[in-house]
C-alpha cells in the first residue's frame, strides 16, 4: 500500500467546482438512460456526478476508488442555475487508506440543493 | 399506494459510447472511464462505468415506474466495477412504505453475480389525482 499521496491529505481540505446545466444537457441525459419524459430541473445523478468528478479528478484525485455516496436532496436544481459543488475531507483513516468527505451542492443565492457524504479508498 | 410493479427489473448493457457521453455530461474524464489503452494497464484491465452512470440507470427506472415522484435521499455503494458490453441487471425492491413515502432497495448485478451497485432511496409519490 503506497500512502504517499494519502499522507498529503488533510482534514478540512476541500475542492470546489462550478457548473451550470443546460436544457440540452438534461435532454442528453434522458436520451442516455432511455427515458422518454420531460425532466423538470436537473436530474439528481448529474448533481451526484459533480461530486464524483471532484473526487476522481481533484480531491483525492486519480486513483480514487469510490466506495459509497449518501445524498439528501433538498430541492431540485433548475437548468440555467449556477451550481457550486464542493467536497471536504472530514475524516482520514490511514490504517485502511479510507477518506470520508462531506459533499455539498448549492445553487443561486447559496440555496442548498444537496448534501451528503462520500467514502473513498485512496492507496496509490 | 405503491401499486407499481414491485419488484421491478431491467436488463441492460452499457457501451463505451455511454461512458464517453456521461464523461462529457459530468465533466469526469478520468481515463479509467474513457481511455481503453490506459485502463488496460490498470488492475481492472479495461474501462469501467462511472458509478453515477449506474445511478442514472436506477433513477431512470424509478422515474418510469413512479412518474412524478420526488427523490428525497439516496445511498449508494459500488462494490465491484461494471464494464462496457456486459449484461447487467437492475432490481428495485420495496423496503417499506408509509403514507406517500416509499423506501426502496436498488441493486445492479453482473452476469457473474458480482454486485456493481447497491442502494437505498426514499421517494415521495405525487398526490393522487381524483379519479
Amino acid at each position: 500500500m503506497n500512502l504517499e499521496r494519502f499522507d498529503a491529505l488533510k482534514e478540512g481540505e476541500s475542492a470546489k467546482l462550478n457548473r451550470t446545466f443546460t436544457a440540452e444537457d438534461v435532454r442528453e441525459w434522458c436520451e442516455l438512460c432511455q427515458l422518454d419524459q420531460d425532466w423538470p430541473g436537473v436530474p439528481e445523478p448529474l448533481i451526484a456526478g459533480l461530486f464524483s468528478c471532484l473526487l476522481g479528478e481533484d480531491l483525492p484525485g486519480h486513483g480514487t476508488n469510490y466506495l459509497k455516496q449518501a445524498m439528501t436532496f433538498h430541492t431540485a436544481a433548475d437548468t440555467g442555475e449556477p451550481l457550486q459543488a464542493s467536497v471536504t475531507v472530514s475524516r482520514l483513516r490511514r490504517d485502511k487508506a479510507l477518506v470520508n468527505l462531506t459533499t455539498v451542492c448549492t445553487g443561486r443565492d447559496g440555496r442548498l440543493i444537496c448534501e451528503g457524504e462520500a467514502l473513498v479508498l485512496f492507496q496509490h | 399506494m405503491s401499486d407499481a410493479n414491485i419488484p421491478c427489473e431491467q436488463n441492460f448493457m452499457l457501451t463505451q459510447d455511454d461512458f464517453d457521453q456521461f464523461a462529457r455530461l459530468s465533466g469526469d474524464h478520468n481515463p479509467i472511464h474513457v481511455d481503453p489503452e490506459f485502463s488496460a494497464r490498470t488492475s481492472f484491465g479495461r474501462t469501467v462505468s462511472h458509478g453515477m452512470l449506474l445511478f442514472s440507470v436506477v433513477r431512470s427506472l424509478l422515474a418510469q415506474t413512479w412518474p412524478g415522484s420526488t427523490l428525497n435521499r439516496q445511498n449508494l455503494m459500488f462494490p465491484s466495477p461494471a464494464y462496457a458490453g456486459e449484461a447487467l441487471e437492475l432490481v428495485v425492491e420495496q423496503q417499506s412504505a408509509e403514507g406517500n413515502r416509499l423506501v426502496l432497495k436498488t441493486t445492479i448485478t453482473r452476469a457473474d453475480g458480482e454486485t456493481c451497485l447497491t442502494g437505498e432511496c426514499e421517494l415521495t409519490l405525487p398526490e393522487k389525482e381524483a379519479s
